[in-house]
């Protein structure tokens, strides 16, 4: 399990694929910005499940 | 009968937890509160899409520096974190951080909305059991009870808050607040 945080409060934890999914959703629809899935999980931290 | 110099020095009990201690069971999510003095009172700086920022915790770090590195990544310089409350919620321990910053600059962090902190009832619990519901004025009027004792009580606190010394006079500490007017 994963966790990432968005500077803008926004949080979301789940496997690899379910916070990278979650997380280029919410740049996209509420920053208007892409990221890598490089990029997503370099800032994941892992959590218990 | 049995003689008292004979009596198990030990007694066994079951184990008062089934989780055994480990290195990697760390508090998960820090709850950084970062509030500014502004001209009218205080300020707080919410994240745009949540109550309160939530942070994870690596098991190396320390969760004030934690706290000081979020608020570099907002661009803002901290005067002074200090935890002030925890609690339970959906599963986790909240480690709740006040962090007094300068007041942001004329062009604030975009993810951060500037309001003013209110008020609020202090959420109580019963003798056994925290409030059913706990939200983030609650804690933060418990941060601010909390630092208006520590304003008179701590040298440190008190140099790190010099302009807030005033403002906190208005937060009766919350030790004596609970107990009422003393009787007679």
């Amino acid at each position: 399990m994963k966790e990432v945080t968005c500077l803008c409060g926004w949080s979301t934890r789940g496997t690899d694929d379910e916070v990278v999914a979650a997380l280029t959703a919410h740049a996209w629809e509420d920053h208007g910005i892409r990221k890598t899935r490089e990029e997503i999980l370099a800032n994941a931290i892992p959590v218990e499940g | 009968m049995e003689h008292p110099e004979r009596a198990p020095l030990v007694e066994i009990v079951p184990a008062l937890s089934n989780v055994a201690w480990a290195p990697d069971i760390v508090v998960q999510s820090i709850e950084p509160l970062f509030v500014y003095l502004g001209p009218d009172g205080p300020r707080h700086l919410r994240p745009i899409h949540a109550p309160s920022l939530r942070l994870g915790m690596r098991p190396d770090q320390q969760p004030g520096t934690v706290v000081v590195q979020a608020a570099a990544r907002y661009g803002l310089t901290p005067l002074l974190v200090h935890s002030t409350s925890w609690r339970f919620d959906a599963g986790r321990v909240v480690l709740t951080y006040v962090a007094a910053v300068a007041p942001p600059g004329p062009e604030p962090n975009e993810n951060l909305a500037d309001e003013p902190v209110e008020r609020a009832a202090l959420a109580r619990g019963d003798a056994f059991a925290p409030p059913p519901t706990i939200d983030v004025a609650q804690v933060l009027e418990h941060a601010f009870r909390h630092l208006a004792w520590l304003v008179k009580d701590d040298a440190e606190v008190r140099a790190a808050l010099p302009d807030w010394v005033t403002f906190l006079s208005a937060y009766e500490p919350e030790p004596f607040r609970a107990f009422g007017a003393p009787p007679g």
